[in-house]
């Protein structure tokens, strides 16, 4: 049997009092694709990090190629042919894909224009075959295609072992299944690839090798062909979870409450983000919004929430036009809103809980009295918001940016549907959620849908929609092209229509693969 | 290099924050001190300075005297720190307060004293915030830079009060830009408490401090702007009208900038000159940062900066001169902005092997450099 | 000398201070270093190239100190701010106290003095003989040409070499240069040290120049001119000339109205270059309003570098 390529030994890593790793083994070989499975928090980034070399271990050792090294920063592990694509990718926005090919590189000729550029990454990209347009600037181009940018540059880079961290968390289904055939193919070429995840389902089809890690250990190294979901599902959470709800009941919806009507918006680069998109939402159902990131959800939960000007159409909630007004009027008008980017836009991370929980309820009695706010009732709505929310927390003076993930959203989401709403716009609510917060959630959306909410629910997670919408809509180049009962929808056909296509899931002529058919 | 070597990772928890700044206050002061004394030869320095500050009831009175309009212009740039823009105009709307009182005074004689002094506060503070509105509107509305606009007319007011002074109401008999002596009846008497006499200016600025302390923490707008100035996004989102709070900010701003002008007027100097300041609006900005931008601390480090600004004064006669005061002065704001980088953010050396963090990359929190979540003075003009 | 040709001496005169500490300024902003202690830095470099001028009466060699001098002293500020992290704009405020003070120390017992030897002036045989335009164009201070020069080498930095390349990545988006394997803290301090001695470059002209004395008024809000004309100009090197210029030559009536007597008093003239300024960088504001994509300002200016 061969050598393996990469070895960890007994590695430890602790952060002030967490420890974050305990005793980790690990190790890769030439040609395969290892995957490392666990939940948020197991330990999986921090792995991660140590082995491209923007972290270093407390102890053990880390052997590449039989060679013991010590990484001082992601530079060295470069220098060893280790390169990463993050999760938020490391591309400089305002330059085109070419020039971040070339940036910070060695080899890049020391006289160089913008076409020049672009010449040189196209031969050198044409190896790849991974459908980028180089001369875009990384702010124009997909979420999908900047990270394929992000894999040249590792790959250009003589990176031949190839670490991505969550690659398809803003994937439609058609373009994962086009990066695991980039995988396999640099599998094919010799490469070595680490995968990291948390979705079951997509590790079974692509790994040749899955590690599971829980709470900073490795609880064990299984042949891809020896694994099936319930072990796997055991071992990353210790029991057997059932996280898919089921529906709770049929849709008992009384009147409607938003319609959105033919609306059009521009992108923040200028562009026509949405075109056209009408829907509609009952109190007392939830709407599901299913999409790649990227064809106008963030617009349009914008623009019903006042964050956006619309440049045509009507929205009208319960009656009342509410198109372009601003934010003050959507919340008088009883709009809830849980954005997608929790920390800079639905919460103030430097300011306290406190100060957080209040944010929706500040102008009105009894928080307010006069131009004051009365000191007693804050606290107390706090308070309260901690404990209906269940969010662990030492104090409601703690900064907000102190908590976690999981307990971040759980504040936020319960402060938006404790302040009553009668439409709530929810944006990727589970993302990045562990499996205890994301139930907490899902929680939440039903309770809100049981007490006659009207719910907007963009998501990314197709199981998650249909467990809980009643209707689920598909986005596309921003307009909504289809609708679907969740009750009998066609995961497949679903998964078309997200990438564009309008043809049924049994018919052979569509095959609109992820190569960059859109973009 | 060292830079590659040097790591500068967020701190978390705020615990050590005041202890930095303080440090790197003490730090600032005591090298000075010692700076002034290696310069200065046969004298003792400390005796000097404690003679001139808090030793004597001259000295006091003088601390006191430098500390009045400081507080009130730190006020001023602080209040506009909270939104993290940039008021460096306190210098020009001082000045622009102190012709608007000035122009009350000579205009309206027959009034009585203390209503006219009144008047003549009042006056200072709405032409302080005048002096500001232009910058701030580009500021607000178009995203001009308020460093450069707010700078610029402070050059304008100066050559203003000097224009009035030369040409409009000149005083008599004198080449000096200054105005004439403003009438007997607009003098504000200060407070004397054995044998030290506290200006009303400053007891002003305490008050002021207090109520801005009280109502950033107590009132709606206090929260909208606390909101504001943490996440302009979250405030937005929250349905704050950002823009109608950045303009009050900039206004409440120089207006209290104006005021320092109008009662330096009535309870120092008594006449318009271009004297009313010697950097005064610039060394507020000092005393704001060495104060961390909290209101009720505020008065505390006027009065430091106030000693500072006392000690160099008493120096000069055993031969440190005005430069020299200058150039600590700014050592010492060098320092207290290290001092306050140093209480957020850590320094880690790495030794070879060892890149530390120390924030956890598998906790999904904030990325580090919030990229344009903040206002910050880059916005183009 | 006619009237003319003085006002168009101390145009060109501050126009060329001004730009070289433009350009001093812009090349420290486009790797994302916001210096407003441009006024410090042009003092000491106007002191120390003036003290080295009198004592040596080699303006060449005066001119290298003041760069030098201008260099070092923005490295205080370099390692407050970059690689300390303090805030970029009180450390610059620190540095402009610090400048006058320190500059106003040395400078004391050279109040008076002339520096024994003058820049000399370039000649183009013939051409500078032409009436009127000759002169202007091609019989200046040697400096003016090299500060001409120095935007055309920017640009061609910038935008046509692989470094240039690095340094728009580094003022962008730091972080993403970091980990492209760019040495982002070492490439800031090296622009802040540039910055600092075309700083000094500027404020020697000055004093070793036209002006030919040392006095702390020397500089009177050029370098906050210099810094409004970086944002004026959209941070184009060959942009930053016309700017320059434009309010060299605000200046430069000033002080011509004051002497012709225009009738206008001395003070409104004086205000001329700051409301020109101020006008200035307001209108561009109005011009470039709702019009998309017009920031050209580096992304992360004024945000210090933290690596995550």
């Amino acid at each position: 049997m061969p050598d393996p390529i990469l070895e960890l030994h007994d590695i430890t890593k602790r952060f002030d009092q967490v420890v974050a790793l305990a005793g980790v083994d690990f190790d890769l070989f030439g040609g395969e694709v290892h995957t490392v499975l666990g939940e948020n928090g197991a330990g999986k980034s921090t792995l991660m990090s140590i082995l491209s070399g923007a972290s270093h271990p407390d102890t053990g050792t880390f052997l590449v190629r039989g060679e013991p090294v010590s990484f001082r920063s992601p530079r060295d592990g470069f220098a060893h042919g280790i390169g990463m694509v993050h999760q938020h990718y490391q591309l400089v926005r305002t330059l085109t894909a070419a020039e971040n090919l070339h940036i910070g590189w060695a080899e890049t000729p020391l006289l160089v224009n913008r076409k020049r550029l672009i010449a040189r990454a196209q031969e050198l990209v044409s190896k790849y075959e991974l459908g980028v347009n180089v001369s875009r600037r990384v702010a124009d181009m997909s979420v999908g295609e900047q990270q394929r940018a992000e894999i040249l540059r590792t790959l250009v880079r003589g990176a031949n072992i190839i670490i991505l961290d969550e690659p398809t968390a803003a994937l439609a289904p058609q373009e994962a299944e086009g990066l695991f055939d980039v995988i396999r193919n640099l599998v094919g070429d010799g490469k070595s690839v680490i995968f990291i995840s948390h979705k079951l389902a997509e590790v079974m089809s692509i790994s040749s090798r899955i590690t599971v890690l829980r709470r900073g250990k490795n609880m064990g190294t299984l042949a891809a062909k020896d694994a099936d979901e319930l072990t796997l599902t055991r071992m990353m959470v210790g029991r057997d979870v059932i996280n898919r709800m089921r529906p709770t009941g049929s849709a008992r919806a009384g009147e409607t409450i938003l319609v959105a009507d033919d609306l059009f918006a521009l992108d923040d680069d200028g562009s026509l983000g949405l075109q056209g998109a009408s829907l509609s939402v009952r109190a007392g159902e939830i709407v599901g919004v299913a999409g790649v990131a990227g064809n106008g959800q963030r617009e349009l939960s914008e623009a019903l929430t006042g964050l956006r000007k619309i440049t045509a159409g009507k929205i009208t909630i319960g009656g009342t036009d509410l198109s372009n007004a601003n934010p003050r009027a959507f919340l008088a008008a009883g709009v809830g809103h849980i954005p997608e980017d929790r920390y800079s836009v639905g919460l103030a991370g430097n300011e306290s809980i406190e100060t957080n929980a209040i944010l929706k309820a500040f102008e009105r009695p009894p928080i307010a009295r006069g131009p004051f706010i009365v000191q007693q009732e804050s606290r107390r709505f706090a308070k309260r918001l901690l404990e209906h929310a269940r969010v662990e927390a030492k104090s409601i003076s703690a900064r907000v940016r102190q908590l976690s993930g999981g307990n971040a959203q759980r504040l936020l989401v319960g402060r938006e549907v404790l302040n009553k709403p009668r439409l709530l716009v929810a944006c990727h609510p589970t993302r990045g959620l562990d499996v205890a917060a994301m139930a907490e959630v899902q929680r939440h959306l039903s309770e809100a849908r049981a007490q006659g909410l009207a719910v907007l629910l963009i998501g990314e997670d197709l199981d998650e929609l249909v467990a809980l919408a009643d209707r689920i809509v598909v986005m596309f180049e921003g307009r909504i092209i289809d609708e679907f009962s969740s009750a009998n929808v066609d995961l497949d056909t679903l998964g078309l229509r997200m990438a564009g296509s309008l043809a049924d899931a049994d018919s052979e002529s569509t095959k609109a693969g992820a190569r960059g058919t859109r973009h | 290099m060292l830079a590659g070597r040097v790591h500068v990772v967020r701190r978390v928890g705020g615990a050590h924050a005041t202890v930095y700044r303080i440090v790197a206050l003490v730090l600032g002061l005591a090298i000075g001190t010692a700076l002034a004394q290696s310069y200065v030869e046969g004298t003792n320095v400390y005796d000097t300075i404690y003679r001139a500050t808090v030793g004597s009831a001259y000295g006091a009175t003088a601390v006191l005297a430098y500390a009045a309009p400081l507080t009130l212009t730190a006020l001023a740039f602080a209040v506009c720190f909270k939104l993290r823009l940039w008021n460096l105009g306190a210098e020009g709307q001082l000045f622009m307060g102190a012709w608007a009182a000035t122009g009350i005074a000579f205009t309206f004689p027959g009034i009585p004293g203390p209503l006219l002094i009144a008047l003549m506060i009042v006056a200072s503070a709405i032409a302080g915030a005048i002096w500001v509105l232009l910058p701030a509107l580009a500021r607000v509305y178009l995203g001009v830079t308020e460093v450069v606009t707010t700078l610029m007319l402070n050059f304008v007011a100066i050559l203003w009060i000097t224009y009035f002074a030369f040409h409009v109401w000149p005083a008599p008999g004198t080449p000096l830009a200054t105005t004439a002596d403003l009438p007997e009846r607009t003098d504000l008497p200060p407070v004397t408490i054995g044998g030290v006499t506290i200006e009303s200016g400053f007891i002003v600025g305490i008050g002021l401090a207090i109520a801005l302390a009280f109502a950033f923490r107590t009132t709606r707008f206090g929260y909208s702007v606390r909101v504001t100035g943490s996440s302009a996004r979250a405030a937005e989102y929250a349905g704050i009208p950002i823009r109608r709070v950045q303009m009050r900010i900039f206004l409440l701003s120089g207006a209290i900038a104006g005021m320092a002008g109008g009662f330096e007027l009535v309870g120092s100097l008594h006449r318009l000159s271009t004297d009313l300041s010697n950097n005064t609006g610039y060394n507020g900005i000092a005393v704001a940062v060495l104060a961390g931008s909290a209101f009720a601390v505020v008065p505390l480090m006027a009065l430091v900066f106030g000693g500072l600004l006392a000690a160099g004064n008493a120096l000069t006669v055993d031969g440190l001169s005005t430069d020299a005061t200058l150039f600590l002065t700014g050592f010492v704001l060098l320092l207290a902005a290290v001092g306050e980088s140093a209480s957020r953010f850590r320094l880690i050396f790495a030794t070879s092997g060892s890149t530390a963090e120390a924030v956890n990359p598998a906790d999904p929190s904030p990325p580090a450099v919030e990229r344009g979540a903040t206002t910050t003075a880059k916005e183009s003009a | 000398m006619t009237l003319f040709e003085l006002t168009l001496a101390l145009a060109i005169a501050s126009g060329t201070s001004i730009l070289l500490v433009g350009l001093g300024e812009m090349v420290a902003e486009k790797v994302g270093v916001l210096n407003i202690g441009l006024e410090g830095i042009m003092l000491m470099g106007a002191v120390g190239g003036f003290i080295v001028g009198v004592n040596t009466g080699n303006p060449v060699v005066a001119l290298l100190a003041a760069m030098a001098v201008g260099g070092c002293f923005n490295l205080i500020f370099g390692t407050a701010a970059v690689a300390l992290k303090a805030d970029q704009v009180i450390c610059g405020l620190a540095l402009v106290f610090m400048g006058i003070g320190m500059s106003g120390e040395w400078g004391k017992s050279y109040t008076g003095q002339i520096p024994s030897g003058t820049i000399s002036t370039w000649r183009v045989p013939g051409l500078s003989d032409i009436p009127v335009l000759g002169p202007i164009l091609f019989r200046q201070e040697w400096v003016v040409y090299i500060a001409l020069c120095v935007p055309f080498l920017a640009h061609f930095l910038l935008y046509h070499t692989r470094h240039g390349l690095n340094m728009l990545a580094i003022g962008d988006d730091p972080v993403a240069a970091d980990a492209a394997g760019i040495p982002v803290v070492r490439w800031q301090m090296f622009y802040v040290f540039v910055c600092g001695a075309l700083g000094g470059l500027g404020g020697g002209y000055l004093s070793l120049g036209v002006i030919q004395r040392w006095d702390y008024q020397l500089t009177a809000g050029l370098g906050w001119i210099a810094l409004a004309i970086v944002f004026v100009a959209g941070w184009r090197p060959i942009g930053l000339i016309f700017a320059a210029f434009l309010f060299g030559g605000l200046r430069a009536l000033t002080n011509v109205a004051q002497l012709e007597g225009w009738g206008i008093p001395a003070e409104f003239l004086a205000m001329l270059p700051y409301l020109g300024t101020f006008l200035v960088v307001v209108g561009r504001g109005v011009w470039y309003w709702r019009r998309p994509g017009h920031s050209v300002a580096p992304e992360a200016l004024g945000i210090p570098f933290i690596r995550s």
